[in-house]
């Protein structure tokens, strides 16, 4: 086999495209996101409690660090 | 510009290859100075938690960021950027935008150190970077890419090396798995939401180490190895089954971090089934690289950069063996979730992956300086202390794992365990100084080697 630049990064890239649709696009797009018979709303104290320990999105600038302090 | 010339020209010839050789030794002290301050409050909780920027939420991910993408990435680029173009037949197509890459990435990696100091984290292990950073990391990935591209595309010799191959995946892979991994098209969160989030990420975190650590320091091996004993590659076949079984298995293996979570069956049914599949990819470079080497262990010792590039061997071949073997699920039930995971980390990332990098460093730097290394001592010194603290380190944090596993299945409650693992956080935080102090002794040997070294000219 000879491993040219094309076959080197070309075969890299397409395995990698099968592998991600594979691994990753078929399950995010089969997921069931339907809620399950034990699911409820959070209470404000748990909504509360989500929002400083669990948000997953970056602080703005004009927000405390800590904001309890 | 006219500072980055007369950079450039004060680096001399190989100034590329220069930059990211001394932006590795730095980044390897900085990271592991943060390394130690983390082990320091497994000890003692309250050690320095009243100064904000180092708290340990803070300090963990500096660690690990600065060593994957501080130490070790750059320490293998800069072994890259001088066999590339060699053993291609060429120039490397621009040494000034080398540099000018290897001082962007410095200015990143100090962004991002800020960034995490000051609390700005977008919470996904090795993805934590803030979006502004993620971005300046893949323009700093398009930057090598161009540059490593280029010189392929200029040169004169036809028949591409195996390292080449290694490298030039290694880069664009990951530049295209970091986009992905990292939800660049979501700037305010960097995430999905929910299961399909954690699986995006298992698949970019392990692939961080299996599409850009590995396929870099197969590429060192691939190139050091046979010029240090003078013998030719042992197989030509089995360097195609190894280079393509990694991309095959490597990226299926993510979700074995997963098991315990809702994510499909199938899927992790895929994981399992290929993180033992890795046996193979693994194997094949490894029977590769050692029968090329065999009956020359002498030539090995001889050359210190060879010395850490073999040790890299081995030390990949304990980490394949433990990977497979943590992925099965009744393993993990006790491996899971505990510091056999960061045992296993060390020893793939610090003992394979950086130790490699380290033996690319010393065995380019008499190649690139044209003088013999400023102290083959220290060199040694550094190869001990490092061997010594990692594997130290890597027993008893995989005893550690063991106890808070077994503690965990049998229901035993955190703190009664706590006292019990104490002292082995003493034995690592102890470990952590040999590769401390490793990490110190190979900045001064490297600064001293590239700017101030006595040492009379080899050509």
């Amino acid at each position: 086999m000879k491993m040219t630049p094309t076959v080197v990064i070309g075969g890299a890239l397409v395995i990698l495209t099968v592998i991600v649709l594979l691994m990753v696009a078929w399950p995010y797009s089969t997921a069931d996101m339907t809620p399950s018979e034990i699911y409820r709303e959070r209470t404000d104290v748990e909504k509360a409690g989500f929002k400083i320990y669990h948000r997953q999105r970056l602080r703005l600038l004009s927000q405390p660090v800590h904001p309890g302090h | 510009m006219a500072s980055i010339v007369a950079f450039t020209e004060h680096l001399g010839s190989q100034a590329a290859a220069k930059a990211f050789t001394l932006t590795s030794a730095l980044w390897f002290a900085f990271a592991t100075s943060f390394g130690m301050i983390a082990a320091g409050y497994l000890i003692a909780p309250d050690f320095m938690s009243n100064i904000e920027f180092i708290q340990f939420g803070r300090v963990r991910p500096i660690h690990v960021n600065l060593v994957l993408f501080g130490f070790v990435t750059p320490g293998l680029l800069a072994a890259a950027l001088y066999y590339t173009p060699r053993l291609l037949r060429t120039q490397l197509y621009s040494q000034r935008l080398g540099v000018i890459t290897a001082m962007l990435w410095n200015l990143v990696l100090i962004v991002g150190v800020v960034s995490l100091g000051m609390g700005y984290s977008q919470g996904r292990e090795y993805a934590e970077l803030p979006w502004a950073v993620d971005m300046m990391i893949i323009g700093l990935f398009g930057l090598v890419i161009f540059n490593l591209f280029m010189t392929v595309h200029r040169r004169q010799e036809s028949i591409l090396y195996v390292s080449i191959w290694y490298a030039c995946a290694a880069v664009i892979l990951t530049a295209v798995g970091y986009c992905l991994g990292n939800v660049i098209w979501k700037p305010d969160s960097g995430a999905l939401l929910g299961i399909p989030d954690a699986i995006l990420l298992w698949f970019y975190g392990h692939n961080i180490f299996g599409l850009l650590l590995t396929p870099l320091a197969l590429g060192v091996a691939y190139y050091v190895l046979p010029l240090a004993t003078r013998s030719p590659l042992y197989s030509h076949t089995l360097s195609l089954i190894g280079f393509w079984s990694l991309i095959v298995v490597y990226t299926h293996v993510g979700t074995h971090h997963l098991l315990q979570v809702p994510v499909p069956t199938w899927l992790k049914a895929i994981s399992i089934v290929d993180s033992v599949a890795m046996v193979i990819p693994v194997m094949v470079f490894l029977i590769n690289i050692w029968f090329t080497v065999k009956g020359k262990l002498g030539d090995i010792h001889a050359d210190i950069g060879a010395k850490f590039v073999f040790t890299g061997t081995i030390m990949y071949f304990f980490a394949n063996i433990q990977g497979s073997f943590m992925a099965l699920p009744q393993v993990q039930r006790v491996t899971h979730f505990n510091n056999w995971v960061v045992a296993h980390a060390h020893l793939g990332v610090l003992a394979f992956a950086g130790i490699t990098a380290l033996g690319g460093l010393y065995f380019i730097l008499p190649k690139i300086t044209k003088k013999p290394l400023y102290s083959r001592y220290l060199a040694d010194l550094q190869y001990w202390l490092i061997l010594i603290g990692v594997s130290v380190m890597t027993v008893d944090l995989t005893i550690v794992g063991l106890i808070q596993g077994n503690a965990w299945l049998n229901g035993e409650t955190i703190y009664r365990v706590l006292p019990e693992i104490h002292l082995y956080y003493v034995i690592r935080a102890s470990a952590g100084l040999f590769i401390f102090a490793g990490a110190y002794l190979g900045l001064y040997n490297i600064v001293r080697t590239l700017f101030f070294n006595p040492g009379a000219a080899t050509e």
